[in-house]
């Protein structure tokens, strides 16, 4: 059994140990390949390690740091969800059609964070073009249970300890679920923060980028790496980032107005997840901020995840036609995403953009009474891998309908999102916060995010009461 | 209305194979009630789509 999870420092942590000279960049890596040696199979959450390459890069890295010419990210470890395109290394999308594909160019994303000094250390486990299914990986807090996805495996690896920092993807919930149910930090930027050009997505529409972490200034430090307009990413977008995220985290919370929906974030919830979210509400409250009841009655009427079911098979039937010949060949649940995307008729799929514009609009308008929202991060805590129903308020109800409940409306809407540790189930299991502000204001987000993560720590965090547990044999 | 979807999927992916047609068509068939009650909220002519590449203008930067 490994405590990985405790040990293994964050990216700040890190990034001061190179700066003091106590801590080199080859240390870091030797101690994620040993996390990863450690944990994997039984997590699964790596497919594909590039050791040597992270050790050549880290040992540079280290010379760098002697020099006095370290980059913001100077030797700091990190993996990519295998959707996203690397120069010579694999990248099979999660899918039997492409394993063993080996792309000729690197996303942006990963230009970006080589440009700042990262080491890619390894490729992480996803579900088929971030739609399909992952049966492979587990919940580090509990293998018998799924880690959820599509990030499978970069919200796995930094729940596990395995490395400080993934780079994950998000159409509907794929970074914030996955991380609420390892116990890490995940962050949905506004759509059109972080490139996309070089990363498949099941969604033209939905699909974001963004960082998973240990801690919300983490988060902040990777964020910095990897936001900015890319003129050749069509939905890139313009807007200004901020000079520095990380050190935004530390304002106080006086005066900042946050708002608790009446309406459906939680009406079906766990009790132990309404608790914990309730508790770390009332924990902001303390720390200055003030909180206010809003109404969002549009959400009774438009169910987002059945706009969601609308728009996503629609989009992947295009994005991928040209595979259609050897449909036989993807993942069942992939392949039957595109092939229900088939019947979604032109007006249907026009009318789901449309509903998107209202929730928009009435998003908005709660902004201008409140700066941010406090939902879960989702209604539920990990479920086994074989569980495909789940009851709440005494309903059973199917598991697919419930997961991103709390989640794909900030993807319609397009505006930021973060969840955040703030409690356990009585299985040990993480709960999280999910915290969302107006588009462009990730500087807020992170900054609440930050100080419910900072009370968490003083009511005994995340990592306190439960480790990570994972050991190297899958369980029988 | 289930054969009608069977054979339009058929027509549009020659290459997907009896059963999983029949499979997706069943998977769409459980989400007709959602369907429904997106249809039956009202929308006027003002409300405009969200389209892909919008961004810009859709969230003001």
């Amino acid at each position: 059994m490994t405590t990985a999870h405790r040990t293994l420092p964050g990216i700040g942590e890190l990034l001061a140990g190179y700066a003091a000279g106590t801590l080199t960049p080859r240390d870091a890596v030797e101690q994620c390949l040993a996390a990863i040696e450690a944990t994997e199979p039984a997590l699964g959450a790596v497919e594909t390690l590039v050791a040597e390459r992270a050790r050549a890069e880290a040992d540079a890295a280290g010379r760098r740091w002697r020099a006095g010419t370290a980059r913001p990210l100077e030797g700091v470890p990190y993996g990519l969800k295998d959707t996203i395109d690397t120069a010579g290394v694999p990248t099979g999308y999660g899918s039997p059609l492409y394993r063993g594909h080996v792309p000729t160019a690197d996303a942006q994303v990963q230009r970006r964070l080589a440009a700042a000094g990262g080491i890619l250390v390894a490729k992480l486990a996803t579900y088929e073009f971030e739609a399909g299914r992952n049966a492979r990986t587990r919940n580090p807090f509990d293998l018998s249970r799924t880690s959820g996805g599509s990030s499978s495996g970069p919200c796995a690896a930094v729940g596990a300890g395995q490395l400080p920092l993934a780079i994950g993807s998000d159409a509907g919930g794929s970074i914030r679920v996955p991380a609420a149910w390892c116990g890490a930090v995940g962050l949905k930027p506004t759509f059109g923060r972080v490139s996309r050009r070089g990363a498949v997505s099941c969604s033209w529409t939905l699909g974001h980028i963004g960082p998973i972490t240990r801690t919300v200034r983490d988060a902040a430090l990777a964020l910095q790496a990897i936001a900015g307009h890319d003129p050749a990413d069509p939905y890139s977008v313009g807007a200004p980032v901020d000079a520095d995220y990380a050190a935004g985290c530390d304002g106080d919370l006086t005066g900042v107005r946050i708002g608790v929906p009446e309406e459906w974030f939680e009406e079906l919830c766990e009790p132990a997840v309404a608790a914990a979210v309730a508790a770390a509400r009332d924990r902001l409250a303390a720390a200055g901020a003030t909180l206010v009841p809003v109404s969002l009655p549009i959400l009774r009427r438009i169910n987002p995840d059945a706009l969601k079911h609308l728009i996503v098979p629609a989009e992947a039937a295009s994005i991928h036609e040209a595979d259609l010949p050897r449909v036989e060949g993807f993942g069942d649940a992939f392949r039957a995403l595109l092939l229900e995307g088939h019947l979604v008729a032109a007006p249907d799929y026009l009318r789901a953009l449309r509903m998107r514009a209202l929730i928009q609009r009435d998003l908005a308008a709660v902004f201008e009474r409140v700066d941010a929202l406090a939902v879960p991060g989702s209604v539920i805590t990990a479920p086994l891998l074989e569980q495909e129903t789940v009851t709440l308020g005494g309903t059973e109800h199917p598991l697919a309908s419930v997961v991103a409940r709390t989640t794909s409306v900030f993807n319609l809407a397009g505006n930021p999102a973060v969840v955040v540790p703030c409690g356990h189930d009585d299985r040990g299991l993480p709960v999280s916060l999910q915290i969302a502000t107006p588009p462009w204001r990730e500087a807020d987000c992170l900054r609440i995010a930050h100080a419910a993560e900072r009370r968490q720590e003083s009511v005994g965090g995340i990592g306190s009461r439960t480790t990570s547990r994972c050991e190297g044999r899958a369980p029988s | 209305m289930t054969v009608h979807s069977e054979h339009w999927i058929a027509a549009r992916v020659p290459a997907a194979a009896a059963e999983h047609v029949a499979q997706a068509v069943r998977v769409w068939a459980g989400k007709d009630a959602d369907r429904a009650r997106l249809r039956g909220v009202p929308l006027g002519p003002a409300a405009d789509p969200v389209l892909p590449a919008d961004a810009d203008r859709w969230l003001r930067p």
